[in-house]
């Protein structure tokens, strides 16, 4: 019997999956096998059928023949430190090329050109993490526009689309003081960013604990 | 987590809660040039920020614009923490070259211009405020003073000013 999850072929005990609508998606994992990948070592995430991510490995550790790690979207760079620059007169994409060249990560195709081509009078990058110099790079162009990673790894900024996702789906647990529901679906289909029951999807975590997989679901 | 990484992460918390960088402090920074438009290139302490052009100067004085040499000193902030907005603030230490206050060149401008000029004479070093406040609060009424000569002392009477309605001042 395959398993339901993988990482890097390795087949996964439990997960948790953290994909915040801004930011950048974390997986944690207890891995079947005493050799978890290495850290900083790119690794590929499969779940059920439908769903892949591409990340790197923050942390692993093997323990009693069993594994744990937790791995963080693209190249887990925006951690690295910028190099202190001022800019005059530039695109907002020159900045934000920089800022990637610094963090080794890599710019999704589908990424608002519109934003991308914003012109900046003046910008100074400090020698700060390269994670809240993006996100003060951003939010100079609005609060409608955000960012995070897909799950191919790649970063995705500008204003949300809020395309319909439609599982098949039970649903376990609604939480009203939290606006969030907890749902049963075989594919993990859900991402931040989409629609789900007619409502925008804020942040989503994937589990599975003891056998069962479980989404949890916040809503904006 | 290899031992180095975990050294390196810890150090990097460390110093960062020791000497956090962001964009509401003000940084002392060395004037390395002022443009023809009065924006400044300037040069920050801390290695962290980067040197930087077109920088407005804000004097904290109504439509007042300054002249300074290289190697002034000021503290170099960001308006509303915008990273799009430097500027310039409060001066450590500076040499000033030229003063003007608002905009409207007239008489006066040329009389107290003598004034200042002679004062600096008199000490040696400009300092703007003090005769500059002494040259404007001189007494009212009466005619305007037609010359001024070397002897004068800071804050020593230069004459009688008529009623000024603009306030340009220039030293220079």
């Amino acid at each position: 019997m395959s398993a339901f999850a993988t990482v890097d072929g390795a087949p996964v005990i439990d997960l948790k999956l953290t994909m915040p609508r801004v930011g950048v998606w974390v997986f944690e994992a207890g891995l079947d096998t005493d050799a978890p990948p290495a850290e900083g070592k790119r690794v590929a995430i499969e779940i059920g059928s439908q769903l892949s991510l591409s990340g790197s490995a923050e942390v692993s550790q093997a323990r009693f023949g069993a594994s744990v790690t937790r791995v963080r979207a693209g190249a887990g760079g925006l951690g690295k430190v910028c190099t202190p620059k001022h800019y005059k007169s530039v695109p907002l994409k020159l900045v934000l090329s920089d800022l990637l060249s610094t963090s080794g990560e890599q710019l999704d195709t589908t990424a608002e050109q519109a934003v991308l081509n914003a012109q900046l009078a003046q910008w100074t990058v400090l020698a700060q993490h390269v994670g809240p110099q993006l996100t003060r790079l951003l939010a100079s162009q609005g609060t409608e526009v955000g960012w995070r990673f897909l799950e191919n790894g790649k970063l995705w900024l500008g204003r949300e689309r809020w395309s319909s996702k439609s599982p098949t789906f039970e649903l376990l647990h609604q939480d009203p003081l939290n606006d969030s529901v907890v749902i049963f679906s075989a594919d993990p289909l859900l991402v931040p960013g989409a629609t789900f029951s007619g409502r925008r999807v804020s942040n989503v975590q994937h589990s599975l604990i003891e056998g069962r997989f479980r989404s949890r679901v916040w809503f904006e | 987590m290899s031992v180095d990484a975990l050294k390196k992460s810890i150090t990097g918390f460390i110093n960062g809660l020791l000497a956090p960088i962001d964009y509401f402090a003000l940084y002392s920074s060395k004037v390395v040039q002022q443009d023809a438009d009065l924006s400044l290139q300037v040069t920050p302490d801390d290695p962290r920020l980067p040197g930087m052009s077109k920088v407005p100067i804000n004097l904290g004085i109504p439509g007042a614009t300054a002249k300074v040499q290289a190697g002034a000193r000021a503290l170099l902030g960001f308006a509303n923490g915008d990273p799009s907005k430097p500027r310039a603030f409060l001066w450590e230490s500076a040499t000033l070259t030229e003063l003007t206050i608002g905009g409207t060149p007239n008489d006066f401008v040329a009389l107290a211009g003598k004034v200042l000029t002679e004062l600096q004479k008199i000490q040696g070093k400009f300092d703007a405020h003090t005769h500059l406040a002494g040259a404007l609060v001189a007494p009212s009424g009466g005619g305007p003073v037609t010359g001024v000569s070397g002897g004068l002392s800071p804050g020593q009477s230069v004459g009688s000013i008529p009623s000024v309605a603009a306030t340009t001042v220039k030293v220079k």
